[in-house]
C-alpha cells in the first residue's frame, strides 16, 4: 500500500512515518505540506518524494495520513475521499461538528475508510484493560476518573482558528475514546466542565479544565485534560484511568512503564518510557484494514463522538451549567 | 493541667485518648459512653472513670474541656450541652449534620464564652501542612489545578457511617477533609458540581467525584470513596505555573513488613509519625485554651467547610451546579 503524508504540522506525523517505514506492507509514497519548507525538509530526511500539490500526492497514493492543523482536517480528508483514497486523520477529527459530519459523509460516499488516530487504543496496557473490563471481573462499571495532562505545546495548538480550542480540545478526546471503547454501547449524555487558562494567563486559549460527565449506562466520569505539567516535570504528561466496578477497581497508567533517570547533565529527573509503541499498532491496524477491506476502529464516528464531548465542555463552562448531549 | 472529658469510646475516641496520654498541659479524666462494653477497654487502658452521661462526668470530674467523638448526628446535642455547662468544646469533624446544627453549636459556645474547635485533622497532618507551605512560599507559582483523593473500603467497623441520616455519607464524612484543606489553602469556593454512586449501583459503599471552582480560580477535583475493595489511600497533587507537587500515601510507606505465616504471607505497611496529626490538633486546642487564643479551626470556619460539603451533596442530588453565597 502506498501511503502519502499530508502535512507535518502535527508532530505525530514523524512517528507515524517511521511506523509506516517499519510496516512491511506499506510504502511511503511521499509528502505534501502547505508549509513547503517543512515538507521538503521532512521528505529529504525520510528519503521520500516531495509533492508541491496535494492532487499529485493523492495520485501517487492508495491512502493518506493527515497530520495538518485541526482546522484543515476536513478540507484534506474530503479531498482525499473524493479522490478515492483511504484516510488516517490525526485527532481531534476536526474543530466543529459540521466539518466532522462532512468528512464522515465524504468517506462513505466514496467508499473509502476514515480512521481517526487514537493511538491509546493500541497501547498494550489499554488493550489489556479492555480485556479486563470485558471479562466482567470488575463487575458492572460505575465510575471512571481519567487524566490526560500534558505540557503546553505552543505553535498552532494555541491558535484557536487552527486548533479549535486549547487543552480541552487537545486532551479530552484520547481518554473519551478509551472510555467509549471500553463501553461500546454507551454514549455521553451530560457534560459539566470548568475551563480556564490557569497556567498561562497570557494565552488567549484554555490550558486547564475539569470535565464531569455521565454516560447513558449510568457510569459517572471525570477527566482532567489540562496542560498542567511544568517544565520541570519528569515526563511530557500522562494518560490514566481509575476504573471502579461493582466487583473491584483497576487503576491504569498507560505510561507507568519507565526508567527514572536523575541526570547531572540536565539537573533534571526524567521518566524514560520503555513500554510498547502504540503508534506502530495504530499504523499496522490501518494498513491491515485498508488492505483486507476490514472496518477501521476507531472510525470517523468515534472521532466525532469524542470531539462532541470537548465541544460540550466549552459550552458548559460558558453557561456554568451542565449541558445535555443527545437524550 | 487542663482536664479533658471524652465523649464517645469508638474508633476516634480511642485515637484521641491515645493522643491525650502523651500531651503536655492536659490529661484525660473520664470517658462517657452509654455502651458500657465499648467503653470498658478504653477506660481500663487510660485508667480513668467511665460515665454514662455527660452531666454525670462534668459533675464528678469538673473538666475544662469536652472532646466529642460521637456519630455526627449527635455532635450538636453534646456540644451545646457542654457549652451550657461552661466547658470548652473540641468536636470531631464533620461539625454537624446540617447548617442549623452548626449554627446552634457556634451560638451556644459564643453565649457561654467557651472555645469551639472542630477536628479537621489535615490542617495538623505533616504532609498537608508541607503542601500548604509550598503554596504559601510560592514554590508552585500560581496554582491552577488541584487533585485530591481519599478512598478506602466501606467503614465496616461501625454501622452509623453507612446510615446517611447520621453520617451524611462519603461527601460529608470523608471528602469534607479535602474540602476543608482546599478552603484553608486557597480560600472560599465559588461553585461545586458533584456526582455520587452507592449501593443502588451495586457498590459496597458510596463513591463521589466533586468538581470545585474556588473564588481564586483554582480548579479542584476530589474523589471520596468508600467503594474500594480494601485499604485506605490519600492523594494530593498541585499543579502551578512554577511546578507540580504530589503526595500519594501509597508511595510513602517507610516500613513494609512481610511475614511467613501458617498458610499465607501477611503484609504490613507503615508510615509512622510520632506525634501524628491527632496529637497536634488536640495540643493546639489545649494551647489555645491555656493562652486564650482562637483555635485554627473554630466553629465559624468549620461551618463553611460543612456548607461546601452540603453543597456538593445538593449538587449530586439535583444534578445542578451549586453556587456558594
Amino acid at each position: 500500500m502506498k501511503i502519502g503524508m499530508i502535512s507535518f504540522a502535527h508532530m505525530h506525523a514523524y512517528s507515524y512515518a517511521h511506523a509506516l517505514k517499519r510496516n512491511p506492507d506499506a510504502e511511503l509514497a511521499g509528502i505534501t505540506d502547505d508549509d513547503p519548507e517543512r515538507g521538503r525538509r521532512m521528505a529529504e530526511e525520510l528519503g521520500i518524494p516531495w509533492f508541491e500539490r496535494t492532487e499529485e500526492l493523492l495520485a501517487a497514493s492508495d491512502a493518506v495520513v493527515i497530520c495538518s492543523e485541526n482546522a484543515k482536517h476536513a478540507e484534506y480528508t474530503i479531498q482525499a475521499a473524493n479522490a478515492g483514497k483511504h484516510i488516517l486523520c490525526e485527532k481531534p477529527i476536526s474543530t466543529n461538528v459540521k466539518d466532522a459530519e462532512a468528512m464522515i459523509e465524504a468517506a462513505e460516499r466514496n467508499g473509502v475508510q476514515l480512521m481517526i488516530a487514537f493511538p491509546c487504543r493500541f497501547s498494550t496496557v489499554a488493550k489489556r484493560t479492555k480485556k479486563l473490563v470485558e471479562s466482567g471481573k470488575l463487575g458492572k462499571l460505575v465510575a471512571i476518573n481519567g487524566t490526560n495532562r500534558g505540557t503546553m505545546p505552543g505553535g498552532w495548538f494555541i491558535d484557536r482558528s487552527m486548533a479549535g480550542g486549547g487543552a480541552v480540545m487537545d486532551h479530552t478526546v484520547h481518554v473519551m475514546d478509551l472510555m467509549r471503547w471500553y463501553m461500546p454501547d454507551a454514549e455521553v449524555t451530560e457534560v459539566y466542565a470548568e475551563v480556564d487558562n490557569r497556567f498561562h494567563p497570557d494565552l488567549d486559549i484554555d490550558d486547564s479544565g475539569l470535565l464531569t460527565f455521565t454516560f447513558d449506562n449510568g457510569v459517572i466520569a471525570t477527566l482532567d485534560p489540562s496542560w498542567s505539567r511544568s517544565k520541570s516535570f519528569p515526563v511530557w504528561g500522562d494518560v490514566t484511568l481509575d476504573i471502579l466496578g461493582t466487583n473491584g477497581t483497576s487503576k491504569v497508567d498507560l505510561f507507568k512503564q519507565n526508567v527514572l533517570l536523575h541526570s547531572d547533565d540536565t539537573m533534571k529527573t526524567t521518566e524514560n518510557f520503555y513500554g510498547d509503541d502504540s503508534d506502530q499498532g495504530l499504523i499496522d491496524h490501518f494498513i491491515d484494514c485498508i488492505m483486507h477491506n476490514k472496518p477501521v476502529s476507531p472510525n470517523g464516528v468515534d472521532g466525532l463522538r469524542a470531539m462532541e464531548v470537548a465541544l460540550a465542555a466549552y459550552r458548559s463552562a460558558e453557561l456554568q451549567q451542565p449541558v445535555t448531549l443527545r437524550k | 493541667m487542663l482536664k479533658v472529658g471524652l465523649v464517645g469510646a469508638g474508633g476516634m475516641g480511642a485515637v484521641h485518648a491515645a493522643a491525650l496520654a502523651g500531651m503536655r498541659g492536659a490529661k484525660l479524666v473520664g470517658v462517657v459512653d452509654a455502651r458500657e462494653e465499648a467503653a470498658r477497654r478504653l477506660v481500663e487502658q487510660a485508667g480513668v472513670a467511665h460515665y454514662t452521661s455527660l452531666d454525670e462526668l462534668v459533675s464528678a470530674e469538673n473538666p475544662n474541656l469536652i472532646d466529642i467523638c460521637l456519630p455526627t448526628d449527635l455532635h450538636k446535642e453534646y456540644a451545646v450541652r457542654a457549652a451550657e455547662l461552661g466547658k470548652h468544646v473540641f468536636c470531631e469533624k464533620p461539625m454537624a449534620r446540617s447548617s442549623e446544627e452548626a449554627q446552634a453549636m457556634v451560638e451556644a459556645c459564643r453565649k457561654a464564652g467557651v472555645k469551639l474547635m472542630i477536628g479537621h485533622v489535615l490542617r495538623f497532618s505533616p504532609e498537608y501542612r508541607t503542601a500548604k507551605q509550598m503554596v504559601e512560599d510560592g514554590r508552585l507559582g500560581r496554582v491552577g489545578t488541584v487533585r485530591m483523593i481519599r478512598e478506602g473500603a466501606a467503614p465496616g467497623w461501625s454501622a452509623w457511617f453507612g446510615d446517611n441520616k447520621r453520617s451524611g455519607g462519603v461527601l460529608l464524612d470523608l471528602a469534607i477533609h479535602d474540602m476543608d484543606w482546599l478552603r484553608w489553602t486557597f480560600g472560599e469556593a465559588e461553585r461545586v458540581y458533584a456526582k455520587l454512586a452507592g449501593t443502588e449501583q451495586g457498590l459496597p459503599g458510596e463513591h463521589a467525584v466533586v468538581s470545585i471552582r474556588m473564588k481564586s480560580g483554582v480548579i479542584a477535583h476530589i474523589t471520596g470513596s468508600w467503594a474500594q475493595p480494601d485499604g485506605f489511600r490519600t492523594f494530593l497533587e498541585l499543579a502551578g505555573t512554577g511546578g507540580v507537587a504530589k503526595f500519594d500515601s501509597a508511595d510513602t510507606y517507610s516500613i513494609k513488613t512481610t511475614l511467613r505465616g501458617e498458610e499465607r504471607l501477611t503484609h504490613q505497611l507503615e508510615s509512622p509519625l510520632e506525634p501524628d496529626g491527632y496529637f497536634h490538633e488536640l495540643q493546639h486546642f489545649i494551647d489555645c485554651i491555656a493562652s486564650g487564643t482562637e483555635p485554627s479551626v473554630n466553629g465559624e470556619d468549620a461551618a463553611q467547610s460543612l456548607e461546601l460539603a452540603l453543597a456538593a451533596i445538593r449538587s449530586a442530588e439535583t444534578g445542578q451546579v451549586v453556587f456558594l453565597s
